[in-house]
């Protein structure tokens, strides 16, 4: 996990990297880094906890979707007023690790619940994709105001 | 992130309580789904899946949550839930799951809506 300024424009701002393997019990580890991070900058309980389960879902949906082998970045660029958080697949080649307990044909896993939640919880949502013939982004990006409303 | 489920047959085996404590991911929810299903395999159709012991739960969660509901339900039986959280019960109202299980605030009230099933 790595935290620097970021560039000059952008006064004030820091920023926090994160990377996990891609796999699911290290799901839990980012879950605790951004539960960290809203603590430090104060942000209310509830949308700690809004936050964590965003970055859960984002990291889940990244996972089951990954037709590789992928690492997961979690960057965070945080000012006084505001969170911004960007989930990330990186490929590393070779097939994709399985997700324990769950199969494409489970019927566990909804995708339009993960991004139902996601939209739900942060201010604003954006998915990207860096290919278009996969038909699932492979960075997520939401944020959200840090801090108490005034 | 370790997760505990445990089993046991309530009042008059009216229902089975599925107790569970600790946080419902990606990576837990296997073990939720194990025992339900373990218990759906041996008959038991009417549960009790109590959630105070729960932390976090996500949309996996969830989802094995809805599985096990259309499952019992094929065999006319019910699950409900035991949640007083009120960060997990804004996720039910979120994805307004909170309209299809049923939530009470303790045993006994989640226990009275088995009642006239033997």
């Amino acid at each position: 996990m790595t935290s620097a300024p970021v560039g000059s424009s952008n006064q004030g701002a820091r920023a926090l990297s994160l990377k996990i393997p891609g796999q699911a019990e290290y799901i839990g580890i980012a879950r605790l880094a951004v539960s960290g991070l809203a603590n430090q900058l104060d942000i209310p309980y509830d949308e700690a906890e809004d936050l964590k389960l965003a970055v859960t879902e984002a990291c889940s949906h990244l996972l089951r979707s990954a037709a590789s082998r992928v690492d997961l970045l979690v960057e965070c660029r945080f000012a006084p007023d505001n969170l911004e958080i960007q989930v990330k697949s990186a490929p590393q080649g070779g097939d994709p690790l399985p997700v324990p307990g769950w199969s494409a044909a489970s019927g566990d896993w909804d995708p339009e619940l993960e991004i139902h939640l996601l939209e739900a919880l942060m201010d604003r949502v954006a998915m990207e994709t860096d290919d278009k013939r996969v038909p699932w982004p492979s960075a997520w990006r939401g944020d959200c105001k840090a801090g108490s409303e005034p | 992130m370790d997760i505990k489920v445990n089993t046991h047959p309530l009042e008059g085996n009216r229902a089975h309580a599925v107790e569970v404590q600790g946080e419902i991911d990606v990576y837990t929810s296997p073990r939720v789904k194990e025992t339900i299903n373990e218990l759906i395999d041996a008959g038991h159709y009417n549960m009790v899946v109590n959630l105070e012991g729960v932390r976090y739960i996500d949309s996996t969660g969830l989802g094995v949550l809805i599985g096990a509901l259309k499952k019992v339900r094929e065999k006319n039986g019910k699950i409900v839930l035991i949640c007083t959280n009120p960060q997990i019960k804004k996720i039910f109202n979120i994805t307004g799951l909170i309209k299809i299980f049923d939530i009470y605030k303790d045993e006994a009230e989640a226990l009275g809506s088995f009642a006239g099933v033997s």
